[in-house]
């Protein structure tokens, strides 16, 4: 948050291996930077897989401090978006299968810090009311999906990140990227009642 | 639309489609059947418009929250005293253990960056209206496209009106270009039927496989040819990374996260003359439980039947790469597995699909010289001339 402290430099014009360069050569501060390009993106895809703030919360810091201790091992050529999200999908994964598993928010919950609950949030101005009640339906059938589905649209959607690097994060085939997403986004469509099934061509 | 010229392609395909996973002719196939298919096109625009919603989710914390965070990171990370004393993050990292949820760099295919991936994805703005002749002319686009990209590789394409045929026989329809192409033209279609009711099954097995719920592969007896002579040909190094990947496995299976290492540095640490395979390659490897190349003393039916889908798709997908000749060699034991030996046109379909392994084998002789025993043996068992 360059605006917040002025005391540190602003390096919002340097690359991402620029930044890591910098860190590497002592200027840890600099890691600041790389947060406030990531952490929007960190944050909405941990509370994705998570669902709760205080989880995503601990998720997204503990993501940071791993992907701190592991810059030796980032290529600084490379952006360092994808790489960091990979990194909190893991996190978050690990999280939600290590008992930490809590219900999911209610969409009516206060938001953080007693703001508006998301049912509130989802509202644009404007919009009509039948298009925020397909939001707030598309929203609890996301959260009523199991853990893998829920985690692989996640990776695809929140962090966009490609089959082979949601492949990575999960440690499974391509293959397998492909056909587990297919499932989520069919379990998707059925929790919104939007059940497609393929029919055979009609002659 | 009142003729659909092919079977809908499966969800996977479309879906993959949609997120511009799909390279070479699969995706020309596709493109062409979401053009002409009204049933397909409302299922991928369905899908992208509630993905849209999922993606524009109000944030639910400001501004300040992340400040906040910024701060505590940076204090858990002791940047703020390194910003005066200058102690450096390498000598840190040095100090704490290497944390274990971090991957090695990804390497991804320069074309695969998310943003291209976007771009992409908006090329198809999702043919609102397309009547019934522009999706006819679109796929004479296609076809067109794909003669004059394949040159002499394509057989004349079917006219529109031709019978229906199932939508993985059209792929068969073209012959295939050098690096990554359908399955050859041979695979009769009672075959092709027999793989898309097992398509299902497969896609539980592997999901079982890859969350650790599948047992690791114990060395089952050969299927085809017990062969003493491979057993003991077998390299040392081979067996290295057998180890490697029965390691890997295990890991798995306990369900312990694993550090992102290089799949290339453990599934085929010790893989010979073709180089290190490659890392999508070694993946599936590593979750099957197979060796880099094909042996029948090392590799059961059962894990054969269960990988070929994977294997299958990174052929297709182009993304066998430099690995082309071993996912070929993979194939054609997976065709020769189920193949009926009575059956002509599957046999042939077989010898074909060793042809290929060793057309694309010039440069890995290991590969090379197991499709050449494995191709003997085979025109012996089914009574024809090696």
């Amino acid at each position: 948050m360059a605006s917040e402290r002025p005391d540190r430099p602003d390096r919002t014009t340097l690359s991402d291996g620029e930044l890591v360069r910098l860190i590497r050569g002592g200027e840890v501060d600099a890691f600041a930077e790389l947060m406030r390009r990531t952490q929007r993106a960190a944050y909405r895809l941990a509370r994705r897989i998570t669902r709760r703030h205080e989880d995503a919360d601990d998720v997204v810091q503990d993501a940071y401090v791993k992907a701190f201790r592991a810059l030796d091992r980032f290529e600084s050529d490379r952006p360092f978006g994808p790489w960091f999200l990979t990194i909190v999908s893991r996190t978050a994964l690990t999280r939600i299968r290590d008992g930490a598993r809590r219900a999911a928010e209610s969409l009516d919950a206060p938001g953080y810090d007693g703001g508006a609950p998301l049912s509130e949030r989802v509202a644009d101005p404007g919009q009509d009311a039948e298009a925020l009640e397909r939001r707030l339906r598309i929203e609890q059938a996301m959260a009523s999906l199991s853990d893998d589905h829920r985690a692989i649209l996640a990776l695809r959607v929140e962090g966009d990140l490609s089959y082979a690097q949601i492949a990575e994060t999960l440690n499974v085939p391509v293959g397998t990227v492909m056909s587990r997403l297919a499932r989520a986004r069919e379990a998707l469509l059925a929790a919104l009642g939007e059940v497609r099934t393929m029919e055979p061509p009609r002659s | 639309m009142k003729h659909v010229p092919m079977q809908h392609p499966s969800n996977e395909d479309l879906f993959a489609y949609r997120d511009g996973e799909l390279a070479g002719e699969k995706r020309f196939l596709i493109e062409a059947h979401v053009v002409s298919c009204a049933t397909c096109r409302e299922l991928v625009d369905g899908m992208s418009g509630i993905e849209a919603d999922l993606k524009s989710r109000p944030d639910q914390v400001g501004e300040e929250y992340y400040a906040r965070m910024t701060e505590s990171v940076l204090g858990k990370i002791g940047a703020k005293s390194a910003a005066g004393a200058g102690a450096g993050a390498k000598s840190q990292a040095r100090a704490i253990p290497t944390a274990e949820d971090a991957p090695r760099v990804e390497r991804r295919r320069p074309d695969m960056e998310p943003e291209a991936e976007g771009r992409r994805r908006h090329l198809f703005p999702w043919f609102g209206v397309v009547g019934a002749g522009a999706a006819a002319a679109a796929v004479m686009v296609v076809v067109v496209m794909l003669a004059q990209r394949q040159g002499e590789w394509i057989r004349a394409p079917r006219p529109a009106s031709a019978p229906e045929e199932p939508f993985e026989d059209r792929a068969d329809s073209l012959a295939e270009p050098p690096e990554f192409a359908p399955e050859g033209p041979a695979a009769g279609a009672k075959q092709k039927l027999e793989v898309g009711a097992l398509d299902n099954k497969r896609a539980v097995e592997r999901e079982e496989a890859a969350s650790g719920l599948a047992k690791e592969n114990a060395p089952a007896p050969p299927v085809l040819g017990e062969d003493a002579r491979a057993r003991r040909s077998a390299t040392a190094s081979e067996k290295d990374a057998a180890v490697e990947t029965r390691s890997a496995n295990e890991e798995l299976a306990r369900g312990e996260p694993q550090a992102m290492t290089a799949p290339s540095a453990t599934a085929a640490a010790g893989d010979i003359a073709g180089g290190a395979p490659t890392d999508e390659y070694a993946a599936v490897l590593r979750a099957h439980g197979l060796p880099p190349v094909y042996d029948p003393a090392r590799v059961s039916r059962d894990a054969l039947l269960k990988a070929e889908n994977d294997l299958r798709y990174l052929y297709m997908a182009g993304r066998a790469q430099t690995d082309s000749a071993r996912v070929r060699l993979y194939l054609a034991e997976a065709a020769r597995a189920k193949a009926d030996p009575a059956d002509s046109a599957a046999v042939e379909g077989v010898i074909h699909h060793y042809w290929r392994a060793i057309r694309l084998a010039r440069k890995d002789p290991a590969v090379s010289a197991m499709a050449w025993r494995r191709l003997e043996e085979y025109q012996r068992e089914t009574g024809r001339a090696p």
